[in-house]
């Protein structure tokens, strides 16, 4: 590790120049022989014309990629030597390419590319409870404290496992590979915190008379349904949050996070993609869109890529397609139950071999 | 206030008096912040030490309150954000398939750069982050990252030397 304080203090100015030079040496990408990026590399080399300045990381002996021209070279050495506040924050910058090489992308970009917690909100509510002092305090402690909170359950699934639960008002929720969703029911609402993954809700209609709407909260938005059957599916990561929502029977209010008035309604046999400021056209619900529900994994003329994608979600491990096979077609009815046995029929089916370096490394190549 | 500003006129307060005057109002203001009155205990330990280590003329002595309050702050939202990074971290180790899991003794380092990492990054657009991390960690181009959060490439271009010029100061 690096010694702080032998760290020369650079000025905002070098460290802009000192990251400019950074990426116009880089080429295009920064592309380094990180873990997991070789099959990234492939394919973009495979689709598109590389860059001719893009060089490996500074720093690097064995650079994979084309170097930066000798012209560029040369200015890049005499902007270092002008000033030695250059030299230093080029030595950062440096520092930083090596300390980002140092963590696996499997677990980085999930760590680092976690949903931001609202900070400011937090702290604005801690505020404003301690001007307002002891008494409002003490409600907050009642509010929390309360008993109309009937049950709260966690419910977490692992990779390959899919779950069906009865909520206690009838409704089924089945749980799909790898999502953390949270369930409280209480006497106004019923709630469904979809963290990550996918979920499959037949709401009941309530049979209190109250009509509690049943709402799934996502860090995209909300779904608001009073008796439906649909489909939520919660992306995040490094990636803004979005959820994609079908609705198959009934029908299902949408409302992204930041932008409540435009809220959708979205009637039975449709699709869309909400993102917290908006929600994208709706289209129809394709087939087989909740086929896990019953452990299936349906493809209809299914490009070999996405179906490979999706199969991805229910095996531990790394799955890869070379992308020289991702236009090929797939159909079909597969049990999820088996993903292994789902590899063996691709091979059989379509000109693909499996190359399984390890149990959890899979790749799909050209036969 | 006006108490200790007509002192600091005379001869700056000491870090003891400092200390003897203000840790009781220190650590009542982080219980106020913090749920663990433990945790409460910690950082204000933290930011006497933050008060020792900065330059002894620093204005900052001659308000002991605002100075501590700043740090104490600061203190704060890190402990926020490495709650939230902890959280992410045994989520994402419970959801990793054994073979790619680091071996315990490389947890700790691994860890630590990531914490290390995420102060860079903490503060920065979301955005600006989220194109940072796909360049980065993803191996993603700058069309692809500009596709995928609805801008252009040249936009993509001015975050990521956002991005390295904030990690370059930053970085420790």
């Amino acid at each position: 590790m690096t010694d702080f304080l032998a760290m020369p203090q650079v000025d905002a100015r070098a460290a802009r120049e000192a990251a400019q030079w950074l990426i116009r040496l880089n080429g295009h990408n920064d592309q380094h022989g990180q873990h997991g990026q070789h099959d990234q590399q492939q394919r973009q080399s495979g689709q598109q014309q590389r860059r001719g300045r893009q060089a490996g990381r500074p720093g690097d002996e064995d650079q994979q990629a084309a170097r930066p021209d000798s012209a560029t070279v040369q200015a890049w050495q005499a902007w270092r030597a002008a000033d030695p506040v250059h030299e230093a924050a080029w030595q950062r910058a440096e520092l930083v390419l090596r300390t980002l090489g140092m963590v696996p992308p499997a677990i980085a970009a999930p760590v680092l590319g976690r949903p931001a917690v609202d900070r400011r909100a937090a702290t604005r509510v801690l505020a404003a409870l301690i001007i307002a002092g002891p008494a409002a305090l003490a409600g907050y402690a009642t509010v929390r404290a309360a008993p109309w909170q009937d049950w709260f359950a966690n419910v977490r699934t692992s990779t390959g496992e899919i779950r069906t639960l009865m909520l206690d008002d009838g409704t089924s929720l089945a749980v799909n590979t790898g999502t953390a969703v949270d369930v409280a029911v209480d006497a106004t609402t019923r709630l469904l915190r979809l963290h990550h993954g996918e979920i499959h809700v037949a709401a009941a209609p309530d049979r209190n008379n109250r009509a509690r709407p049943l709402v799934v909260q996502c860090a995209s938005g909300s779904v608001h349904a009073l008796g439906a059957r649909f489909c939520v599916r919660a992306n995040h990561g490094v990636l803004a949050p979005s959820a994609q929502v079908a609705a198959l029977e009934g029908a299902v209010q949408l409302r992204p996070a930041r932008a409540p008035l435009q809220a959708t309604v979205l009637g039975a046999g449709w699709q869309a993609a909400m993102t917290e400021h908006a929600i994208a056209m709706p289209a129809a619900v394709r087939g087989g869109v909740a086929a896990w529900v019953h452990g299936v994994l349906l493809a209809d003329d299914t490009p070999l890529a996405d179906f490979v994608a999706e199969l991805a979600r229910y095996r531990s491990g790394v799955l890869r397609c070379d992308p020289a096979l991702a236009r090929l077609r797939v159909s079909g009815a597969f049990q999820l139950r088996d993903t292994d046995n789902i590899l063996q029929l691709l091979q059989r089916s379509l000109p693909v071999r499996i190359r399984q370096r390890t149990r959890f490394w899979v790749s799909l190549e050209p036969a | 206030m006006t108490g200790y500003c007509v002192n600091a006129a005379l001869s700056p307060p000491s870090i003891a008096d400092i200390y003897i005057q203000h840790n009781g109002w220190l650590l009542r203001w982080l219980r106020g912040k913090l749920s663990c009155a433990d945790q409460a205990a910690d950082l204000a330990q933290e930011t006497f030490v933050r008060l020792l280590t900065a330059p002894a003329d620093a204005p900052s002595l001659r308000e002991p309150r605002a100075y501590l309050t700043t740090v104490a702050r600061r203190l704060v939202i890190d402990h926020y954000r490495h709650q939230s990074l902890m959280q992410a971290w045994h989520d994402t180790l419970a959801q990793l398939p054994e073979p790619l899991a680091p071996s315990p003794e490389d947890r700790l380092e691994l860890l630590q750069t990531l914490d290390r990492i995420d102060r860079m990054l903490d503060g920065m657009g979301a955005k600006v982050r989220a194109a940072f991390l796909m360049a980065q960690l993803e191996g993603l181009t700058y069309a692809d990252i500009a596709t995928r959060l609805g801008t252009s490439e040249r936009t993509i271009k001015r975050y990521m030397v956002q991005a390295f010029a904030r990690c370059i100061v930053l970085i420790a």
